[in-house]
């Protein structure tokens, strides 16, 4: 008696799931199955009332149009570059900064802590013309490098937040062992904590690069030409104020979505395997 | 920077821990700092691009006040905010709990599912507004072909309708968050715990109550007031699907800002209305940051 | 001790923004004594070869010139955020390229180099004088017409039995005879979207004004509320409440109508040339089946309130005069006027002379030259100056025909705030 419930339970359980599953993957990606679609849908069938669930004809004029007869894969190795550079700043950054806040004791520790997420308290559509001046007056108007400065001051509030929680999830003993031992500060973060927290620091440094890499109105008043813009503006060109250009749209926003999701399936096996090795227990 | 080895002095830990924390320091104190003072000091006058700023004292403040766009824009935000940030936390947690346990599939469904988060939030917008078109859209098609519906729903330009159809947007590219944030924090929950509650009988609902939500609880918070931070502020997803109309009824305080900045070129009035919004800011951090400051 | 430390890193700190402040201000000097390096923003066209066959020109011009320069393609619903930010850093393009209605609102905050000597030395049309006027001065230079037309679906009218219909009424009444909603068809595609081109704040003046209703006279004085504005507000306001547009074209941006006549759900739309160009690229068959027409006859007679490119030079530029000499070069014969025809219909040319060659003897094309030549500025009759190109940026008529249609306001209350709306740019 006792088996068949608990196999029914089982059964029962697995069927949950997967309706689960299978409703958030159909919401999850029909809206990215579509946009895979349309960049691959010949523009004579495009516009029409009743557009057909599944591609009728393919062509792939649009990705041809898109890297042989506009700048988008400039556009594409600007963003590359800045999204990198600032993931791998906002990351050194708050590394650092966070490690400090929540494992050395300094007066003001607890007040820098709660002010980082001042950041936030403006809107970017009003800060985007201040910022634009001081990026100006400092030389680097129409420069693709002032975006790595103002970027941080989105990513590093985020990234020191989430490190802040899973460096505190880490207990202090092992540390305590190791200066004991004659460990620097710095010696037991990069030997002791980055290993334990690493699966947390891929997350972050995922999402760092993935902020950057979506942002769109500093990149538009920061940069002006080609050579310095990204790819965000890219797909904004194709837009003329009376057409928008659906296949050179569509098909300029599966490119742009490329590295961001790569970089994720990346972190997601470090994740799983990061925490499947035994997180930390008591 | 250099340390003795062998110092645990407290003076050398001082040192270092201001050091490290100076580049977050000279970030938001140093280059925010310009701007923010700029901002609020424009917000007292009567700037507007192209002309010289004159002192005018709180005339923006009284004119936001009496303004009732404002107030309808204001309401429009925290509906948004409320209802996004609730949908994401619940649909989130649900996921997350489903993640957690082990099925065949599972490392694809986790990838599939973290796909819309990936995405830039125009490449997002521009697809849902696709979509929702009532002449070409297919979910209207959609609709139509099934026999829900016989003429196209106005998504985009019923006023009724229009604020909920970009809060779908934002729920679709926000869940992923919730789910990656959440899942974290389960997966550091010691199975053991579920293991001796269910030896003591608890069923389902009353693990999760009493064991996954306070052990997780750091991390709800954190992960909702920072949501729920971004998404009052949120802009590029209603600029770009339905640009705060019509007639202001998708209208939130990020949008309303720039319209009024850009189209109506009233840069200090646009200011006032962001400043405006601080305090209710200021409040959310508030709770946010009692949250960290917490000692474990 | 700890005091010492203390006050050391204080010390470093207070160092650290020191050198920052200096840096931020140093730089600002060195900035302003670079030489003269003239930039370009210009419009980005759909059209093939546009923005290569002017960067061409433009590198050819700087190289004769022994200039550096700079040709920058901006988008224009992007363009209005980029200059003004530019502005306000006082770090702007020498030459832009954009619509006469944006344009002119920078004359009013004295951002223009004064363009007069180029305006007396070229030929340029009574009509392209008109557009480019702004009363504080000369400081706008007409580029192209952007013509509108109308888009017609000949062969729906066919089908349903029904003349050629000239007045706005008639057009109304033809429309309860061809709309199909249930078959995704719908006879009148007219925006009501408050957009960046200004599609639908153009075709609801062109209303009033053909009812007899005016927003601002000449004299700046306000007469928008009588009972002539009252009428056309209430007709415009009646097509989208009886069904006769596609509910969307409430949120339409200038694209909404475009791809609403490609996609063959409307029966009418009033547009530049861009979607002629469009047909001919993509859709030869729906080109077959329209007809294109002078905008509709009201009862005070027609109006076609219409705009173009135009070119404005910015005085915080690094080298104004560079811009003044490569637009005289631009506008010269062997360029110019091929690059018109090159627009395809399109454009129309603003200046004499440049118009005999044999494409604008094709009827279609002679039909978008002559509906050049008899449009009137956006702002009519008001002067084009800042206050009223504002108003026409605002889409104030729009604001006031979405209150009756979604708001289901009272259109005299509607037009009592659209009155005031037009008190508050005038400071009245």
């Amino acid at each position: 008696m006792a088996g068949t419930s608990l196999k029914r339970q089982k059964f029962l359980k697995f069927f949950l799931i997967y309706t689960v599953i299978a409703i958030a993957l159909f919401f999850t990606l029909f809206p990215i199955y579509w946009m895979i679609k349309s960049s691959i849908t010949p523009d004579d069938i495009m516009y029409t009332p009743r557009p057909s669930l599944f591609p009728e004809r393919i062509t792939f004029a649009h990705y041809k149009a898109l890297f042989t007869e506009t700048s988008f894969m400039r556009y594409f190795f600007n963003s590359v570059y800045v999204a990198t550079i600032t993931m791998v700043i906002s990351m050194i950054i708050s590394i650092l900064g966070s490690y400090s806040m929540t494992r050395l004791r300094f007066r003001g520790r607890v007040f820098i802590m709660r002010s980082i997420i001042l950041s936030y308290l403006l809107p970017v559509a009003v800060l985007f013309i201040p910022m634009y001046i001081l990026m100006s007056k400092i030389g680097l108007n129409n420069n693709k490098n002032s975006l790595l400065i103002v970027y941080l001051t989105f990513t590093v509030p985020y990234s020191c937040y989430m490190l802040i929680s899973y460096f505190r999830a880490i207990p202090k003993s092992l540390e305590e062992a190791a200066l004991i031992d004659g460990c620097t500060h710095l010696q037991t973060l990069i030997r002791i904590i980055l290993p334990i927290a690493s699966p947390g620091i891929a997350v972050v440094a995922t999402f760092a690069f993935t902020l950057s890499w979506n942002e769109y109105l500093y990149a538009l008043v920061l940069t002006t030409s080609p050579s310095q813009q990204t790819v965000t503006i890219g797909i904004s060109t194709f837009q003329f104020s009376d057409q928008y250009i659906w296949g050179l749209i569509m098909s300029s926003s599966v490119i742009s979505s490329i590295p961001a999701v790569t970089l994720y399936l990346l972190a997601q096996r470090y994740l799983i395997s990061g925490l499947a090795s035994g997180g930390v227990k008591q | 920077m250099k340390q003795k080895p062998n110092m645990l002095g407290y003076k050398n830990e001082k040192t270092l821990g201001r050091m490290l924390v100076l580049p977050i320091f000279l970030l938001v104190f140093v280059l925010m700092g310009y701007p923010f003072i700029n901002t609020l000091y424009i917000s007292l006058t009567n700037k507007r691009v192209g002309y010289e700023p004159e002192f005018i004292g709180f005339k923006n403040y009284v004119r936001l006040l009496a303004d009732p766009t404002y107030w309808l824009v204001l309401k429009n935000t925290f509906v948004y905010m409320f209802l996004a940030v609730g949908m994401k936390l619940i649909l989130g947690m649900i996921l997350a709990i489903t993640l957690n346990e082990k099925f065949p599939g599972r490392a694809i469904v986790r990838m599939l599912l973290l796909v819309p988060w990936a995405l830039p939030g125009m490449v997002a917008a521009m697809t849902w507004k696709w979509m929702y078109n009532d002449t070409f859209g297919i979910i209207n098609s959609l609709l139509k072909n099934i026999g829900l519906i016989e003429v196209s729903i106005p998504w985009l330009s019923s006023k009724h309708l229009t604020l909920y159809s970009v809060i779908i947007v934002n729920i679709w590219r926000g869940v992923p968050f919730f789910i990656f944030s959440l899942l974290g924090g389960l997966q550091t929950i010691d199975g053991q715990m579920y293991e001796a509650a269910k030896i003591d009988g608890a069923n389902v609902l009353r693990r999760f109550w009493n064991i996954t939500v306070p052990s997780i609880f750091p991390v709800i918070s954190i992960t909702t007031m920072l949501s729920a931070i971004w998404t009052f502020n949120d802009f590029e997803n209603i600029y770009l699907i339905t640009g705060g109309g019509p007639i202001n009824s998708s209208s939130v305080i990020a949008t309303y800002t720039y319209q009024i900045a850009f189209q109506y070129n009233e840069m200090a009035q646009a200011v006032s209305v962001a400043v405006s919004i601080m305090p209710i800011l200021i409040l959310m951090i508030l709770f946010a940051s009692k949250r960290i400051g917490k000692e474990d | 001790m700890e005091v010492h430390m203390g006050k050391r890193t204080l010390l470093l700190v207070a160092m650290i923004l020191v050198m920052a402040t200096t840096l931020v201000f140093a730089q600002g000097q060195t900035d302003s004594a670079k030489p003269g390096k003239f930039v370009m923003w210009d419009k980005s066209e759909y059209t093939a070869g546009y923005n290569d066959l002017v960067k061409e020109r433009f590198t050819a011009f700087a190289a004769a010139q022994g200039i550096e320069a700079e040709y920058v393609v901006v988008p224009p619903n992007d363009l209005k955020s980029k200059l003004l930010a530019a502005i306000e850093a006082k770090n702007t393009p020498d030459l832009v390229v954009t619509d006469d209605f944006l344009a002119k609102q920078f004359a009013g905050m004295g951002q223009l180099v004064d363009v007069g000597d180029i305006k007396k030395d070229l030929p340029f049309f009574d009509a392209a004088v008109n557009m480019s006027y702004v009363k504080n001065g000369e400081y706008v230079v007409p580029l192209a017409f952007l013509a509108p037309g109308l888009y017609f679906r000949q062969d729906k009218w066919d089908a349903a039995g029904l003349p050629l219909p000239e007045t706005w009424e008639e057009y109304k009444q033809h429309a309860y005879k061809v709309n199909d909603p249930k078959n995704d068809f719908y006879a009148l595609g007219l925006p009501m979207g408050a957009s960046g081109g200004g599609d639908a704040e153009g075709m609801m003046r062109a209303i009033i004004l053909s009812y007899g209703g005016a927003l601002v006279d000449e004299d700046d004085n306000i007469v928008v509320n009588s009972p002539e504005t009252l009428a056309a507000l209430k007709f415009i306001s009646s097509i989208y409440k009886e069904g006769l547009a596609p509910p969307s074209a409430i949120t339409w941006d200038d694209m909404g109508n475009n791809n609403a006549y490609l996609a063959g759900t409307v029966g009418v739309a009033m547009n530049s040339g861009s979607i002629f160009s469009a047909m001919k690229n993509e859709n030869p068959d729906l080109l077959s089946k329209t007809l294109i027409r002078p905008w509709p006859v009201g009862p005070a007679g027609r109006f076609t309130p219409s705009g173009g490119n135009v070119f404005v030079v910015f005085k915080n530029g690094k080298n104004a005069d560079a811009a003044k000499l490569f637009i005289r070069d631009y506008f010269k014969k062997d360029f110019y006027e091929n690059l018109v025809i090159k627009m395809g219909g399109m454009w129309q040319p603003v200046l004499e002379g440049m118009d005999q060659n044999d494409f604008w003897k094709d009827p279609v094309n002679a039909a978008w030259l002559a509906s050049s030549k008899s449009t009137v500025p956006n702002t009519y009759p008001a002067v084009p100056d800042d206050k009223s190109t504002r108003a026409f940026s605002e889409q104030v008529s729009v604001k006031a025909v979405q209150k009756i249609v979604v708001n289901n306001m009272d259109p005299q209350q509607a037009l009592n705030e659209l009155e005031a709306d037009l008190k508050r740019i005038y400071g009245k």
